[in-house]
């Protein structure tokens, strides 16, 4: 594992190393994902009992945590996807391509934060209520 | 393992060959998902809360609809393409014997198959569809 692991970072590159290090970890996890998905749907039709325990899985505290990374790995894999596909067809941008990764982590964190606050909501909707009650609204 | 110096995507193979044609399917695979994966991530995760998504719900609301049946096969055929042989470029990275190579990539193209058979199979006969 420690050999992968080094390999993994083996080239002291700056952000091109982890961005591309990132990519390939994103792609993996989002790989297993769609195993795991192409099975889940296949117990609609074979035994759908089976298919709503899993949805409840999903659908807990656990599942909804697994739910925020596996959104994360596509929306990093999906923008350092673009990036790389820019640099390819317009090589003229190589030399922003520090900044466009910076602007991937912005899109990243702008999109993704209020993602994961609507997939974890349902965890923390009572506080939220109770908060918003103290504070007189509603 | 080749890693361009410039951006942190793979190196355009030379020649006309299939790696080459991999090399451009695997962007033009990756803009559709760009699209597709991130719509169908967001209507199922954010528009849809999976506490709603039963075997029922798939079948009676969500696929009761001859579009998102399409939308949903074609959006599994360009995962599998784009994620298979995405793996296919890890495993030739880090695995290097002949031998071993030839058994794991076996191993991955009939998981591959199973895929795309049980995926199919589950969009074209599951009941519901009213047209």
């Amino acid at each position: 594992m420690r050999r992968y692991l080094g390999l993994l970072f083996r080239y002291r590159g700056r952000e091109g190393t982890i961005a591309w290090a990132f990519h390939r970890i994103s792609g993996v996890g989002v790989w297993l994902f769609v195993i795991l998905h192409v099975i889940d749907i296949y117990l609609i039709g074979g035994n759908p009992d089976a298919y709503d325990e899993l949805l409840a899985f999903y659908a807990s505290a656990p599942g909804r945590i697994m739910e925020v990374l596996l959104g994360a790995a596509l929306l990093y894999h999906a923008l350092n996807g673009m990036r790389i596909i820019i640099i390819d067809l317009w090589p003229a941008m190589t030399v922003h391509h520090r900044k466009i990764w910076w602007l991937n982590w912005l899109i990243f964190f702008g999109l993704g934060l209020p993602g994961a606050a609507i997939i974890l909501l349902p965890l923390y909707r009572e506080h939220l209520d109770g908060l918003l009650r103290a504070m007189g609204v509603n | 393992m080749r890693i361009s110096p410039r951006s942190s995507g793979r190196v355009k193979p030379s020649g006309r060959g299939t790696e080459v044609a991999i090399w451009y399917l695997m962007r033009v695979t990756g803009v559709l998902l760009f699209v597709m994966a991130l719509a169908h991530f967001s209507i199922l995760h954010f528009i849809w809360d999976p506490a709603e998504q039963t075997a029922e719900f798939v079948t009676r609301e969500r696929w009761n609809n001859l579009f998102w049946r399409a939308f949903d096969w074609t959006l599994l055929m360009l995962v599998l393409f784009h994620s298979f042989v995405g793996m296919r470029t890890v495993i030739l990275d880090y695995v290097h014997g002949a031998r071993a190579r030839v058994v794991i990539m076996s191993a991955m193209w009939i998981l591959a198959g199973i895929l795309f058979v049980i995926g199919s199979l589950v969009v074209f006969t599951l009941p519901g569809l009213e047209t």
